[in-house]
């Protein structure tokens, strides 16, 4: 029984009036001197459906047409007809699951009752061009919606180039639907949108390695995101702290690394996630972090005769070592540690979509740790480099190149079809400093995701230098922020007005990441934090809006209500009396 | 035989329980953390909050079958019915920390629990009065049953009792046993009668299932009190059958009203656990929705509202309409009957003079007794207000002369405090920060205080702004360290004999019940070990018991917030708390620590 599913129970003999500013009022309550539409609405939700250019309707749509009628049609979502008009057999079935989707996220609006005799017919057409169900950075993610109503029926028309553009016109026709005071849903009778993505990469980060996260809640983070039209969930699934994925081919990284024997993920939980989020137009990006950020899951390498994998691994004092305990740092001169690395970047190609690229981590790495090791400063020796910074460097680098070259030869022998070779990504560090990174790591083939605050340079500089950036502003779009040390929380108005770097050319900023650290954070906070900030993020990289979080806030509060009616644990953000009397709480 | 699946088990090391990789040679003597944590190093174990009086555990645990564990009440005949919840309530936190029923190995010893109580001819009943001892013995007869012994004078005693021995039953998950510490005596009591928790149900509802989550957590810790701040200007969702009009205009729907059978239903859950339910009716400010078209408010959503109250939307009653009077009698009759307090709160925080000032009717009442229009001659009418609110009170309590609560405000600053609020009748709630000059003067006068100093105990601080941007007012977010060390005696100074206690709140104008667990807990525990036992050492000696302590929380459905990795609560006092990953500067440190060493 979720208690804000019927918000508006109470005041079934009230009406509503949509006035000139957009505001809806209950009957009783208008202010004078304001003009209203001569629609009556029979709830706030009612009202909110069409209130404004965009209605409810959340991300905010990006195209020249948005038009949503006052007017309303009353159906049973039993009475839902679909047809699907889509040119190869899987493209069919995946938009029959949309289609069913759909349906559940309608049920999930209903406030008492449902069933409706008199239901209107509702025929939704999904139309799509093409059959691929590849989803990458190119994928064109468009769609045009078009309602229309006539005597007998209301024609919903969808038509998108492919299934993913389809699947968000779904997302944006279930925020054109509310649930009835009395009974059956209400939508509205025309609408013509037309909506596209500004960035093709609409991120949340989640890390799984601090603490455990159960497959349950990762699958609700992904309805949520569903739910905000984000495209990828950046899984930071392994850290110094534990190792709970499975590797098939190499099970001791789970088995030593694992928190207990309860708290992993097997292989086929990983492939069931990766396609319970395809369903929902998700790519599952992995995160294997190295060279630093390794340590348990490492620990066997003596025992096995392939020396020490990782250094420093759960030293003390930590300060000496990493800028977290534990520490744990990949040994870059160890051959064994690359061929399990390549073991494990294996089973991640196969549980990954083909198309599909891979997190190489690659930030804080603690050049200390490796200087304050014996058999790699004599390695180094060895290998005739000095103990300077720029040696140091330079064995950075080749860790990544040689991952790269790994990763390279296991797309080639797995993904023969995938001509190009796909880039990698790795975090902004030491590394990515403009004045060393050309040096080190090539812009064809690097993707950089920047984690500095908003106003530091390194995103034009790097911009300037060619390479493609994701985005995670820390000082707003760090979601763990607030609760630790001297950080501050960022409430959702900041989280929105986070504005995206302008590069080059349209592709160079590919888009972002709102990001869930652990360290705080488990199953039992992990929605309250992310949501529904997250969903600012996304209106930020799918809309780019100019206007204000100020003329968003309607609209936001009816999102974070439709995020709990899906299950959601949303954190409320304003008293539930300034949601309901809308414009009294500036 | 090694278990598959486990690789890892502990041993008690120099104090610290480490973790070990499990092989032959280790497998029967590695014990499982929750055991080891209970007997190593400190010599209180695991225990939260920690007692304060003599402890002693045998390092020796016994394997319990809990399908064989008995209840023997001496002589509480009239009160089965409570005891009976008490002791199922018992039975669900043992299966609570059991993973999997089916993987219980067979055997153990067979486990009886003696509570020995006086009989008490009226129903348990907890006020200040009441003696919460209690005295714990658990020994092994020579076939191996083991026996615990409660003593105390009174059920609340006894079930604090009861809840100390649910903390020495742990599971091993290396045998698969649940185990009792085979021998053991604990004396203890609490150290402040006031422990309380604030829950505002009025600018975010909450249903009745996550208030009970809420009272769960209070009695795994042992706190008392919770303050039910039921109603504000933005919602009225309490039933008063005399008045129905104020829930049914007043709360944000029909289904979000707490019905008496509601009211019932929660207070009669907080008493099984040792817990009273205060209600506060906050007022003559804080008032609002429900009392719509009665013409006994002043102020009500009146805009802008930064010039009528502190908050939207604005209400206050109107203290020179009577018949206001009859109807706060009705709502006050309602809360006594069905609350049947032995304190009352009646809130008179933030009341806005200028309200009062901007309503023609209540200028002339005024005029009409001769009175001013300055702020002195408002708060005479505050005065008044609180002395007809007071008769009210005592005429629905049939003269029992109830203690009255109410929060710091401009009447319990001089001249108003003496003319108005008698010290023997009234406890004054402190809501501003440790150091404010002004509680010395309101203790100097013979107050007593319970201590909410929001710099410490506001547990919505850190939030967003609503009506502003950035953050709230009072930012940043509690760390649960700075709740720990939040002492009363420094507060009240030479006073402290006049601390009841304090309370913990959360004011929910960006919070609701998808975010109550992760705001209280396990940051409430803190604050209940503050006040059980009001520790002379700091939050670092309780940091590792704290970790272990919010697992136990996790386990009886409390959504505790995580504050640490993991790792940190398998590797015993590895990650100090200013190690993060990711702050500010880090970026900077690296390279500062980096040029340091090459430089060297």
């Amino acid at each position: 029984d979720d208690v804000g599913s019927d918000a508006d129970a109470g005041s079934a003999s009230r009406k509503w009036l949509c006035s000139r500013t957009d505001i809806c009022t209950a009957e009783g309550e208008m202010v004078a001197g304001l003009q209203y539409a001569p629609e009556i609405f029979e709830s706030q939700r009612d009202c909110r459906l069409s209130c404004g250019k965009y209605g409810a309707i959340w991300p905010m749509p990006t195209g020249k047409e948005c038009t949503i009628s006052h007017r309303r049609v009353r159906f049973d979502p039993w009475k839902v007809r679909f047809h699907v008009v889509a040119p190869g057999e899987a493209a069919t079935q995946f938009l029959r699951e949309t289609n069913r989707l759909f349906v559940s996220n309608l049920l999930k609006e209903c406030i008492r009752n449902c069933t409706l005799e008199t239901s209107k017919q509702i025929l939704v057409r999904s139309t799509v061009a093409n059959e691929s169900l590849v989803l990458d950075w190119p994928t064109d993610e468009s769609y045009a919606l078009v309602v229309r109503t006539t005597e007998t029926a209301t024609f919903v028309d969808i038509q998108a180039t492919t299934v993913y553009g389809a699947r968000h016109a779904f997302e944006t026709l279930s925020n054109l639907v509310t649930g009835s005071l009395s009974n059956g849903l209400l939508m509205v009778t025309t609408a013509n949108i037309t909506d596209r993505p500004a960035f093709s990469h609409r991120g949340v980060l989640l890390d799984t390695a601090r603490n455990f996260v159960p497959l349950k809640f990762i699958r609700s983070t992904l309805d949520a995101m569903a739910a905000s039209k984000l495209n990828v969930l950046h899984w930071h699934v392994v850290d110094t702290h534990s190792f709970p994925l499975e590797i098939t081919r190499v099970p001791e990284m789970q088995r030593y690394g694992a928190y207990s024997s309860s708290q992993t993920y097997s292989r086929q939980d990983a492939l069931n996630l990766v396609k319970y989020a395809r369903l929902r137009g998700i790519r599952i990006l992995i995160e294997i972090d190295g060279p630093s950020h390794a340590g348990n899951g490492w620990q066997w390498g003596p025992a096995a005769g392939l020396g020490n994998m990782s250094v420093c691994l759960n030293q003390s004092p930590w300060r000496r070592f990493c800028v977290q305990p534990p520490c744990g740092q990949l040994n870059p001169l160890n051959d064994h540690m690359y061929a399990v690395l390549k073991e494990i970047f294996e089973d991640v190609a196969e549980v990954g979509a083909p198309e599909e690229t891979l997190h190489m981590g690659g930030d804080e790495v603690f050049l200390p740790c490796w200087n304050n090791t014996d058999e790699i400063r004599d390695g180094m020796r060895a290998r005739g480099y000095d103990l300077s910074e720029q040696s140091f460097l330079r064995l950075w680098s080749q860790f990544h190149q040689r991952n790269l070259n790994a990763w390279d030869e296991i797309n080639e022998r797995m993904y023969p079809g995938i001509k190009e070779p796909k880039s990698v990504i790795i975090w902004s560090s030491h590394l990515t400093n403009p004045r060393y990174i050309e040096t080190y790591l090539p812009k064809e083939r690097f993707i950089i995701q920047t984690w500095v605050e908003s106003q530091d340079a390194l995103n034009r500089e790097l911009l300037q230098r060619g390479y493609r950036l994701i985005v995670s502003t820390k000082n707003a779009w760090y979601l763990d922020h607030g609760f630790w040390g001297s950080t501050s929380y960022y409430n959702w108005r900041t989280v929105y007005s986070s504005g995206m770097p302008v590069g080059r050319s349209k592709d160079q900023v590919l888009g972002g990441e709102v990001c869930m650290w652990s360290e705080y954070v488990d199953q039992n906070s992990l929605e309250s934090r992310i949501w529904p900030r997250a969903g600012a993020a996304a209106e930020r990289m799918w809309s780019n809006p100019k206007s204000s979080a100020l003329l968003a806030q309607r609209r936001f509060y009816r999102y974070r209500e439709r995020l709990l009616a899906r299950g959601i644990h949303a954190d409320a953000v304003i008293p539930h009396w300034c949601v309901l009397h809308e414009g009294q709480c500036l | 035989h090694s278990s598959d699946d486990l690789v890892y088990g502990y041993e008690c090391r120099s104090g610290y329980c480490q973790k070990v990789e499990l092989s032959e040679e280790n497998y029967v003597k590695a014990i499982s953390l929750p055991v080891c944590r209970l007997f190593c190093g400190s010599s209180i174990g695991t225990l939260w909050p920690k007692p304060t009086g003599t402890v002693r555990l045998d390092t020796l645990m016994r394997q319990v079958d809990i399908s064989f564990i008995d209840f023997n009440f001496n002589g509480i005949a009239r009160q089965q019915k409570l005891w009976r919840a008490v002791e199922d309530r018992f039975m669900n936190m043992l299966e609570a920390q059991i993973p999997d029923r089916k993987v219980l190995a067979r055997g153990g010893y067979r486990m009886s629990v003696n509570i020995n109580t006086p009989d008490e001819p009226t129903p348990a009943r907890l006020t200040l009065d009441t003696d919460e001892s209690y005295t714990l013995d658990i020994d092994t007869d020579a076939s191996g049953h083991v026996l615990a012994n409660i003593t105390a004078s009174n059920f609340f005693g006894a079930r604090h009792g009861l809840e100390t021995l649910a903390q020495l039953i742990v599971y091993d998950d290396i045998r698969r046993e649940v185990q009792v510490t085979a021998n053991a005596t604990i004396n203890d009591a609490p150290v402040y009668k006031w422990r309380g928790l604030l829950l505002d149900t009025s600018r975010n509802y909450y249903s009745v299932k996550s208030i009970k989550r809420t009272l769960e957590g209070m009695a795994l810790v042992k706190l008392n009190t919770f303050h039910w701040h039921i109603t504000d200007s933005h919602s009225f969702p309490l039933e008063v059958k005399k008045r129905p009009e104020l829930h049914k205009l007043g709360a944000y729907s029909q289904r979000q009203v707490y019905t008496r059978r509601d009211v019932a239903e929660v207070v009669e859950y907080g008493r099984v656990r040792g817990i009273r339910v205060m209600p506060e009716f906050d007022a003559p400010a804080h008032v609002g929705e429900g009392w719509q078209h009665k013409n006994m408010t002043a102020c009500f959503n009146a805009q802008p509202w930064k010039s009528f109250c502190v908050e939207p939307p604005c209400g206050q009653l109107d203290p020179t309409v009577n018949e206001m009077y009859d109807v706060l009698e009705d709502i006050y009759g309602t809360m006594f009957d069905q609350f049947n307090p032995d304190i009352f709160h009646m809130g008179g925080d933030e009341v806005s003079t200028s309200c009062w000032n901007s309503s023609q009717p209540i200028q002339q009442w005024m005029k009409k007794q001769g009175w001013g229009l300055e702020t002195a001659d408002f708060m005479r009418l505050w005065g008044h207000f609180q002395t007809e609110a007071l008769g009210r009170v005592d005429k629905v309590a049939n003269g029992t002369h109830t203690p009255i609560i109410l929060w710091t405000s401009g009447l319990t600053e001089e001249p108003f405090i003496d003319e108005y609020l008698n010290p023997e009748r009234y406890i004054i709630q402190i809501w501003t920060t440790g150091v404010d000059p002004k509680v010395k003067k309101i203790l100097e006068r013979g107050y007593k205080i319970i201590v909410s100093n929001y710099d410490a105990l506001y547990l919505d601080c850190g939030g967003a702004g609503w009506v502003t941007d950035g953050n709230n007012w009072c930012s940043p977010y509690i760390g649960w360290q700075k709740v720990y060390d939040n002492s009363l005696k420094s507060i009240a100074g030479d006073y402290e004999h006049h601390v009841l206690g304090a309370e913990g709140a959360i004011w929910s104008e960006q919070i609701d019940e998808h975010t109550l667990d992760n705001r209280f807990w396990p940051r409430a525990s803190a604050l209940a070990e503050r006040l059980w036992s009001n520790p002379a050492e700091g939050w670092r000696q309780a940091e590792s018991r704290l970790l272990l302590h919010r697992q136990r929380l996790v386990d009886n459905g409390l959504g505790a917030e995580a504050m640490q990795p993991q790792w940190c609560l398998q590797n015993e006092h590895e990650c100090p708390i200013d190690a993060c990953s990711r702050g500010s500067g880090r970026l900077g440190l690296i390279v500062l620590l980096l040029l340091t060493t090459l430089s060297a």
